[in-house]
């Protein structure tokens, strides 16, 4: 017990020290987010602004979950790369418990994604952001974003486990995020979407989460928002993880 | 003449074969455009008035050029790589016929997303105010191509790893784009900004192709899109094209790499 423990702590010591020396790891979890949140602040504050959204306020929680986002499609990349570079097997043959590398994997994308979350919250409220809520909710605030990066890691490295290179995994990884960051009440008013579309953007998991977080910093309603977010990323996680147990299992 | 010919052959084939290539220069644009559309045509609409897919279509063909010449900047990076340029120099070709063969190969890709584009765009109200404007169209998609690939070909040549490679580059162009009156009008931007955006490469190609739909004065954008490619082409094509002479070639590539500690343990 002890042993699996001390095998998951240095995994995870292992998972972080890969992504804080990896070029692309920074950018995508510190250069991106912040680059996405210059750019949109700047070309669409006044148009969305005339039409009584306030993007000060409304857009962090959105780059907020566009970095969990990133932080979690990084995943599929390191998971295909210790698959095909033989070092999951090495690990498997050590005594570190059955389950060590993928916690390490989990804590390397967890320490990432709360790098990137403190980045982006940071910059958010230098920009104006407020939490209108009051700070008890801030600690809510960073659960549910990690939790929901957590989901996105777990569901990046279903891909990781079946891609047949790391850039392939990352390039299929890119595919889902695009539509469902795009397609969600982040960047717009959800009136805007056409009317049979509407449903679609109101109830997927990435506007869930953002309208948590935004309940969650003052705009919305926390009761009836968090407990649905929440329900969303712990259930995906868990599909995920299943899913990944299986596969893995079944290769073993 | 021929070897230029037989460069242009070889890229051509390279991103038709690729399926990732195809889907960054045909699909992605499309997914692009009506995500977009649905997004934020009501806000933009509201704001200025007229078809956001009027607005949007010039953005997305500048769009689709620069983020499709990414891959084409990586495309060399692993020729560098894989030795294939150093075998290139031992032949008698000219310095600049792999690379010249290889823009050319993007006019072939620009033309695509412009043909994908303008149609499906039609679909939502984006229109030519007069025909010919159409031929003008597909000539300054032309130009945006063989100028803005060079900024990738010559950072190609002197990247040390892909992660160092399009990430940079892929930043660069979302800068470019986001300031470039494509997704707002210029009165959107703050005041700070609205120099920025009116002095912009992608503005200018932006607003040409614009011109050319809405019947608008061409005049002005196009000079300025003209005098931004001989910029480009100037300073980006010199880079890239010096640093493949033979000797330059040798130097990056038979230098002993460094074996990396903690992979090595």
């Amino acid at each position: 017990m002890t042993s699996a423990f001390a095998g998951s702590a240095l995994l995870g010591q292992r998972a972080i020290e890969r992504s804080r020396r990896n070029p692309a790891s920074v950018l995508g979890a510190v250069v991106f987010p912040l680059l996405f949140f210059a750019l949109f602040n700047v070309v669409l504050r006044r148009v969305m602004d005339a039409q009584g959204f306030d993007y000060v306020q409304l857009l962090p929680p959105t780059i907020v979950v566009q970095a969990m986002l990133f932080a979690g499609m990084s995943s599929a990349y390191y998971v295909a790369d210790d698959r095909l570079s033989g070092i999951t097997e090495r690990f498997a043959s050590l005594p570190i418990g059955r389950a060590a590398p993928a916690i390490g994997r989990a804590l390397g994308d967890l320490a990432r994604a709360a790098v990137s979350l403190v980045v982006v919250i940071g910059v958010g409220v230098a920009a104006g952001m407020r939490f209108d809520a009051g700070l008890v909710w801030i600690p809510l605030f960073v659960l549910v974003a990690l939790l929901f990066s957590l989901a996105v890691a777990l569901g990046m490295g279903l891909l990781g486990l079946s891609a047949s290179s790391p850039e392939a995994a990352v390039s299929l990884a890119t595919i889902p995020y695009l539509p469902l960051l795009m397609l969600s009440s982040g960047f717009a008013p959800i009136e805007n979407f056409p009317d049979w579309l509407e449903p679609i953007v109101r109830n997927q998991p990435v506007t869930v989460t953002i309208d948590a977080l935004r309940a969650l910093a003052g705009d919305g309603d926390i009761s009836s928002t968090v407990p649905v977010a929440l329900a969303w990323t712990v259930g995906l996680a868990v599909l995920f993880a299943a899913v990944g147990v299986r596969v893995i299992g079944g290769r073993r | 003449m021929t070897t230029y010919l037989l460069f242009f052959g070889r890229a051509t084939r390279r991103f038709v074969r690729s399926a990732e290539t195809m889907i960054s220069t045909v699909a992605f644009p499309v997914l692009l455009l009506l995500t977009m559309l649905a997004v934020f045509s009501s806000s933009v609409e509201a704001f200025e008035g007229g078809d956001y897919a009027q607005r949007l279509v010039p953005a997305l063909v500048v769009s689709g050029i620069m983020f499709g010449s990414t891959g084409t900047a990586v495309g060399l990076f692993v020729d560098l790589e894989s030795g294939f340029m150093q075998r290139i120099r031992s032949l008698p070709v000219p310095a600049s016929a792999p690379l010249v063969g290889t823009v050319a190969a993007e006019v072939v890709r620009a033309t695509a997303a412009v043909v994908v584009l303008v149609a499906i765009g039609s679909l939502a109200g984006f229109r030519f105010e007069d025909p010919i404007g159409v031929i003008g169209f597909f000539l300054v998609a032309a130009l945006c191509a063989v100028s803005v690939t060079w900024i990738g070909l010559s950072l190609a040549t002197r990247a040390a790893t892909q992660e160092t490679l399009s990430p940079p580059l892929g930043a660069l162009f979302l800068v470019l784009l986001f300031f470039s009156e494509g997704l707002v009008p210029l009165d959107a931007y703050p005041g700070w900004a609205q120099p920025i955006v009116e002095n912009n490469p992608a503005t200018a190609y932006v607003t040409s192709l614009d011109a050319l739909a809405r019947g608008d004065a061409l005049a002005g954008p196009l000079t300025r899109a003209v005098a931004w490619s001989i910029g480009l082409v100037a300073v980006f094509g010199t880079l890239a094209v010096r640093r493949l002479r033979p000797e330059e070639v040798r130097r990056t590539e038979s230098a002993p790499e460094p074996v990396p500690v903690a992979e090595a343990a």
